[in-house]
């Protein structure tokens, strides 16, 4: 099969097969990595996560205080004024945690909805529960993130042996169209693997087991806080985002100016575990030669029949 | 379908589920979606507990004929629901097209028990074998010159159609302060032995009137008056409506184990 002029002994065609068999076999073996590497703590044994937990993985910090606010609302134990500054109106609920005690002490230090984040102590806190989610594993630690993009190298690599064989084609004045269209997708897929979540797979799947059995607390019933007490409220934010404040208590809500939008509503695909939105992206871009016009002279289909086109 | 219950309101499903004893509930038929029923709601329905499809807008009082739709629609939420028995207001929400959005108490006349029956006849024969128990309404106005008392009222209309009644004693209650009349004699007047189930709610009292507002606890008042009710008679069912305003579950508890004890029935609380 190889002729005289081929590119490093192999002909185009023969390329075009042996590469896109080489950059398939990198893609799966660096996303059975990614998807190890994400996982996460075992599910079977996962116990139930704290409100805060659950807003921090569903959200971020904000809404894990807007969870300890809807607590304390449930238990009226707050106020806000009208230009948004918490106030105490009853004694600190005997259930509360460790963030809804730190942001009742923060009120004595005239802090809004807003700057209560900023609170030195509730900081503190916030700083502690995150260091425990990455401790556990449902939050991914620097380490862990580094270690799941070491496994891209692998599908890099194959970008770097399409760009080698693309550099040695052109001075070797072959024709390189079809391998270009192969490369492509190949980095874009590589340059996907680079996202890295924030979440273990696993915590999302404990979440949506969590929202399943928590139905009742959705946005869509508008849960009655007040009968399912303050832990119920913390967790209703804490699954289903800050729209349920909207929901249970619009006054409150609109007076210490709550944003809405944050985490408006939790789940989301988990598939590869890459961050919500962009998983679709790769099935598209799964190496397709069947466009007619090409570099390649006759529209053959791709690297087949008329030799050549592979660099 | 038999002792105590409380209404399944979205908001207060997961009090609603956690309660061991429940057998049976009853559901706004108008909130239910037949395609995406409530998931919590079904998970009752498998749990064998009886959950009645309550129509509010029916408008079986109205002059004009019920809505075939609105017939049709709490027949398949009977049949969804697995239940034997739906229930409806006597009262009006609807004239001229126009929508009251309320229920609307209908003059106590001869003729307007001739269209009720009417309308209940139609609606029964939407239902099929479904059982259509009739409720009277909390009314603070009268219409003048009513032909009928309201125990012949009703007494007529239960008669000419075959409906049990769905008794409220809060509304009894209402309708006795409001008037100044001995709500025991109005319960004396009323066909008890037709009861299909037994509705009681909380209500507070505005200028003088009493208001069934359903969003307060039930008072010791209403709670007497089902003791005197459960003297006279056994009511099969008895269910405490609460539309809004839920207050904590310990307090929901609290009512309706008051309720159970009035009635002499056993908890369902635990």
């Amino acid at each position: 099969m190889a002729g005289a002029g081929d590119t490093w002994g192999i002909a185009g065609p023969d390329f075009l097969w042996l590469y896109a068999g080489l950059a398939v076999l990198a893609i799966i073996t660096a996303f059975i990595w990614r998807r190890a590497a994400l996982r996460g703590p075992s599910m079977r044994r996962a116990r139930d996560l704290t409100p805060t937990q659950a807003a921090l993985i569903t959200g971020d910090r904000k809404l894990a205080v807007y969870s300890s606010l809807a607590a304390l609302r449930a238990a009226r134990a707050i106020d806000a004024d009208s230009r948004g500054t918490l106030r105490q109106t009853d004694r600190t609920p005997a259930g509360a945690n460790e963030l809804d005690r730190a942001i009742i002490a923060a009120t004595g230090r005239g802090v809004t909805a807003r700057t209560v984040q900023t609170d030195a102590a509730v900081i503190d806190v916030l700083n502690r529960a995150e260091e425990q989610l990455k401790l556990a594993g449902w939050l991914l630690d620097e380490d862990r993130r580094r270690a799941v993009r070491t496994g891209s190298l692998i599908v890099f690599a194959a970008v770097a042996l399409g760009v080698a064989r693309i550099v040695a084609g052109v001075l070797n004045d072959r024709p390189v169209g079809f391998l270009l269209m192969l490369v492509l997708p190949v980095l874009f897929i590589a340059l996907l693997f680079l996202r890295v979540p924030r979440v273990a797979t696993n915590a999302r799947r404990l979440l949506a087991r969590m929202r399943m059995r928590a139905h009742h607390l959705s946005p869509r019933q508008s849960p009655s806080w007040r009968t399912y007490g303050p832990e119920a409220a913390a967790l209703s934010i804490g699954l289903f985002g800050a729209g349920a404040f909207f929901l249970a208590d619009p006054e409150f809500a609109e007076a210490a100016e709550l944003q809405r939008h944050v985490a408006a509503s939790g789940g989301g695909g988990d598939f590869g575990g890459w961050d919500s939105g962009s998983s679709s992206d790769s099935s598209s871009s799964s190496s397709s030669c069947s466009s007619s016009s090409s570099s390649c002279g006759g529209g053959s289909s791709c690297g087949g029949g008329g030799g050549g086109c592979g660099g | 379908m038999t002792g105590v219950g409380i209404g399944w309101r979205p908001e207060i499903a997961g009090y609603v589920a956690t309660l061991p004893g429940l057998r049976f509930t009853e559901v706004v038929a108008e909130s239910v979606h037949l395609r995406h029923p409530p998931e919590l709601l079904m998970d009752l329905v498998e749990r064998g507990v009886r959950v009645v499809p309550h129509g509010v807008k029916l408008s079986l009082g109205g002059a004009e004929p019920v809505d075939d739709a609105r017939a049709a629609h709490l027949a398949r939420c009977a049949e969804l629901l697995r239940s034997p028995l739906v229930s409806e207001h006597i009262a009006f929400v609807r004239a001229g097209g126009v929508e009251a959005g309320h229920l609307l108490p209908v003059p106590r006349t001869r003729e307007a028990v001739d269209a009720i029956v009417a309308n209940v006849r139609r609606t029964q024969a939407a239902l099929g074998g479904v059982a259509l128990a009739l409720e009277p309404i909390a009314a603070l106005f009268d219409w003048p010159d009513p032909e009928l008392t309201e125990a012949q009222f009703l007494t007529e209309i239960l008669d000419r159609t075959g409906c049990p009644l769905l008794l409220d004693v809060a509304n009894v209650y209402a309708n006795a302060r409001n008037r100044d009349e001995s709500p025991t004699d109005l319960l004396d007047a009323l066909p008890l032995d037709r009861i299909a189930y037994v509705h009681v709610a909380g209500g507070a009292e505005h200028d003088g009137l009493y208001h069934d507002t359903h969003t307060d606890a039930t008072p010791p008042e209403v709670l007497d008056l089902v003791k005197e009710l459960c003297a006279r008679t056994t009511p099969p069912a008895l269910m405490l409506e609460r539309d809004g305003r839920y207050p904590p579950a310990a307090e929901l508890t609290r009512e309706l184990d008051a309720l159970s004890a009035a009635a002499g029935l056993p908890r369902i609380t635990a």
